[in-house]
């Protein structure tokens, strides 16, 4: 027993202490970008994202062919993050882009939801494309929510325009593969396209609905720049309130586990 | 006639749709709470469908149902607006198709119209599931014991039940515990045998059922001896082919569309 | 404006709708009690839905069949001899006063019961013992002639249906809330036709739960409390959801597993129990004294992992006797004692009588 024990402690220390770290990169990264050293930021930050990558396939690998259960929010800082490491190096990441990679590590180390034991119907291809497609379009919501916060604060330019109407698009295209993905895994696994047990399927809906709405903006007035990156902003903070909150866990004290 | 067209251009605007969506969203919202603490108030919609649960739990709880009668509601003249919506435009992208230089690009903007069809059908699927799928819910099988279904007329025969165990290290809290169910099944009715291996996320079809694996005993290796037994979820669903036809064509649409985006971006970069 | 407007109200009645407070009174026609349901479909008929989604309709006895059910799912009531496995359940039959004139049957041995009426109807072999839950002896459960069984144990099913005898799952897929536990004997009444019986109870544990909140309202102290065991490799916990995380709170106390949602006894991870343990100031363990739980030092050498939890160093251990479990008729009892371990200063004179307080070491150790 205590064998087992010590195989599992040392995996799970492993998986906590490389997303600690990642978290640490994650806000050297920040300060970097502060003191105005973007190549170092995205460095840093581009350091976290392998860090926090490991962690991840750790956790995969620990619990493959299963689905690693409520586990989403680890995987969003390293998906966002890859995109401010490339933003950064570019030179057009901004202090945003950290600022958001940081909150969503952070968030993730202090309220982690990995406590639940994995079941056999999460054992499916669907189930896997419903969780990664998720984290993809949760990803590429909040950077689009980050570029429309770019846009408001510098009254920005038309490729900033651009870039967050193109996030918002691969957003949906992914969020809507995760939802179609979720809908083939339960009627497989309950004979059901919709399984009316999880309160997180009236967010997932509401979340695509809302993008639908933003899509459909160019058919009406509603078209200012100014207005669309508000809307922008609003589905990010959409998102984060009613898509990762609900899965995030109790408020647990972080730190190297030995 | 011209209350017609009126009435027709009234419930295909976009401002309408842009207030139900927004409606939609909302009612969501509330809703999750509804799920959220009164899970087993929405559970019985799985095996009863909409219309038998609309008069027991919908009709007696209506606090914590009502928001799923306004979504329903808001979905129909959603469905409605959609309809009209598309087709007036599709009328309008076949006139104008001289104006594209080429054919490709002209059926490439067909992309969203086929997203909103096919919402349609998805629409129309889980209508008539939700209204005629029928459930034969709590149907256990053990090993080399049958059971009878009046509805459709057949015979389910539990041949094999298979349960790997893991015994490996590197899945965490897995130890011991059930790894892969395999259920051979043999279904008969007057004219057909069948048989076939059934396990999580793998149904057995028998047109015009499916038979889904739900649970099973022993989950771990050891421990307290329990019988070896599955439960099923029996389910006769004629709306599955309508929603998963609307979410392939979806699928289709949603790349169309990107795939127009993308070309018409690499162009005006080139023209740039 | 128009719309504008129509919005608005639109808005304002689906706050009104979906923030409503619960009905605090059923309608008695259709009664949804945590994953059961009873609905009264015609004069004298009843459809319930147990624990795993079947369908059963009640019948008064003598009467045709409806059409559109299968043999298995007609029962006929007022039930006159039932065979029950869970404690739970038996002590409904008795809350409802019925336990000495149908039980017929049980899965535990006499030695291991505390309600004086299944001892004694075991000694004068009115209730036969089936056997462990685990292997029960059908010839044994045919000879009792069951007119019905209560049961958690779903693989008995096809046996009982080639018996002929209806069985009803008691056992649900996610845990029974408070109002669930308090209105499950109103699932169990119809059976019986014991309905206004069954009200009664439900008034008798209402009434107690008001009285432990007004007592524990202006309680000082808000106790952290767990409520599970570790078993070898496996840790099992009361999740958030369940009636014990639900009156917890209730009674100005801080349940540590309010996030864990899911079914009663559900398995979590180690590290999740080891850190609300190491905060925790009261712990219920599953353990009965039979089971080991004898004291805080019997525990920690049981099971050296939950050693360093802070309720076993310098906090309250507390193990259930066996008539907890076997006390469902008493639940406001159970309840009110709960909330006087939680809050002794708010029950200043109250002895437990479901649950034992740990001592440190065992006498005479």
């Amino acid at each position: 027993m205590w064998g087992y024990v010590l195989t599992t402690a040392t995996t799970l220390n492993l998986i906590q202490n490389s997303f600690f770290i990642a978290s640490c990169l994650y806000v050297a990264g920040l300060g970097a970008v502060l003191v105005k050293r973007p190549g170092v930021g995205g460095g840093l930050v581009g350091a976290g994202c392998l860090c926090n990558g490991f962690s991840l396939a750790l956790r995969y690998w620990s619990s493959f062919p299963l689905l690693p259960l409520y586990q989403g929010a680890f995987f969003i800082p390293f998906v966002v993050g890859l995109f401010c490491t490339r933003s950064l190096f570019k030179g057009d990441g901004s202090v945003i882009h950290a600022l958001l990679v940081v909150f969503l590590a952070g968030s993730a180390l202090l309220f982690p939801n990995d406590f639940y034991l994995p079941f056999l119907q999460f054992k499916s291809l669907f189930a896997h494309g419903f969780f990664l497609l998720g984290v993809g379009g949760k990803a590429l919501f909040l950077l689009s929510g980050a570029w429309a916060v770019t846009i408001l604060v510098k009254q920005d330019q038309k490729d900033t325009v651009k870039k967050m109407g193109n996030y918002v698009i691969w957003g949906y295209f992914f969020w809507t593969l995760s939802v179609f993905s979720g809908g083939v895994w339960a009627y497989l696994g309950w004979g059901s396209p919709i399984v009316w047990e999880d309160p997180l399927l009236t967010t997932t809906m509401a979340t695509w609905l809302y993008y639908t709405l933003f899509l459909h903006l160019h058919l009406t007035r509603l078209n200012s720049v100014r207005s669309r990156a508000l809307l922008t902003l609003l589905g990010a903070v959409f998102v984060f309130f009613f898509n990762l909150v609900p899965e995030l866990g109790i408020f647990m004290m972080p730190g190297i586990k030995l | 006639m011209k209350m017609i067209k009126q009435t027709w251009h009234v419930s295909g605007h976009v401002n309408l749709f842009m207030g139900i969506i927004g409606l939609m969203v909302v009612d969501l919202l509330l809703g999750y709470n509804q799920l959220k603490f009164h899970a087993a108030l929405f559970d019985p919609i799985n095996d009863m469908g909409f219309y038998r649960w609309a008069l027991t739990y919908g009709r007696h709880y209506p606090s914590n149902t009502a928001w799923l009668f306004i979504l329903v509601g808001l979905l129909g003249i959603l469905s409605v607006n959609t309809f009209v919506c598309t087709t007036e435009r599709i009328f309008v992208l076949i006139k104008s198709r001289h104006a594209f230089s080429n054919t490709s690009r002209f059926l490439l903007r067909f992309g969203p119209h086929i997203m909103h069809y096919s919402m349609l059908i998805m629409f129309l699927g889980y209508l008539v599931s939700y209204l005629s799928a029928g459930t034969h819910m709590g149907k256990v099988l053990l090993p080399g014991k049958s059971i009878a279904l009046t509805r459709p007329c057949c015979t389910i025969t539990l041949e094999d039940l298979a349960i790997d165990y893991y015994g490996g290290g590197r899945m965490i809290h897995m130890d011991g515990r059930a790894m892969d169910v395999r259920a051979t099944l043999k279904i008969e009715d007057e004219t057909r045998i069948k048989t076939a291996v059934l396990s999580f996320n793998s149904p057995v079809r028998f047109s015009p059922l499916s038979i889904h694996l739900k649970k099973f005993a022993p989950k771990k290796k050891g421990g307290m001896e329990r019988r070896k037994y599955i439960t099923v979820i029996i389910k006769n669903d004629p709306g599955m082919k309508f929603y998963f036809s609307g979410m392939i064509l979806f699928t289709l649409g949603l790349f169309m569309y990107l795939w127009d985006k993308l070309s018409r971006h690499t162009r005006q970069e080139d023209r740039a | 404006m128009k719309t504008k407007l129509m919005v608005f109200m639109i808005g304002c009645i689906l706050m009104i709708l979906g923030c409503g407070k619960d009905k605090v009174d059923d309608d008695p026609s259709f009664m949804s009690i945590g994953s059961f349901a009873v609905n009264k479909i015609d004069s004298g008929w009843t459809e319930v839905r147990d624990g795993a989604g079947r369908a059963l309709v009640l019948i008064p006895r003598g009467e045709t069949p409806p059409e559109g059910y299968e043999p298995w799912q007609v029962v006929e009531i007022p039930v006159r001899r039932v065979a029950a496995y869970g404690s739970f359940d038996i002590s409904i039959l008795k809350a409802l006063g019925v336990i000495e004139d149908v039980l017929v049957g049980v899965t535990t041995k006499k030695e291991d019961w505390t309600i004086p009426e299944v001892v004694r109807g075991m000694e004068e072999k009115r209730i036969t013992y089936l056997g462990n839950y685990n292997a029960i002896d059908y010839e044994r459960l045919k000879a009792s002639e069951p007119e019905l069984v209560l049961t958690w144990d779903m693989s008995i099913i096809p046996m009982l249906n080639e018996m002929g005898v209806p069985c009803v799952i008691t056992a649900t897929p996610v845990a029974m809330c408070l109002n669930a536990r308090m209105k499950f004997i109103s699932f169990i009444a119809p059976f019986f036709k014991k309905e206004e019986k069954a009200r009664a109870y439900f008034a008798k544990v209402a009434a107690s739960l008001s009285r432990i909140r007004e007592v524990t309202k202006n309680a000082t102290e808000n106790p952290k409390v767990i409520w599970g065991d570790i078993y070898e490799k496996r840790v099992l916990v009361e999740p958030g959801n369940a009636w014990v995380g639900e009156l917890v709170s209730l009674a100005q106390s801080d349940y540590l597993f309010d996030d864990v949602i899911g079914k009663s006894c559900i398995e979590i991870s180690l590290e999740r129990f080891l850190y609300s343990g190491e905060d925790a100031e009261i712990f219920f363990t599953y353990r009965t004294p039979e089971n080991g739980a004898t004291s805080k030092a019997a525990l920690a050498r049981a099971n050296s992992l939950i050693a360093g939890l802070k309720p076993l160093k310098d906090g309250r251990v507390y193990s259930p006797y066996n008539s907890y479990s076997q006390s469902g008729d008493k639940l406001d009892e159970i309840l009110t004692d709960i909330a006087a371990i939680l809050h002794p200063k708010c029950y200043p004179d109250h002895v437990s009588r479901y649950f034992r307080e740990l001592p440190d070491r065992d006498p005479g150790a």
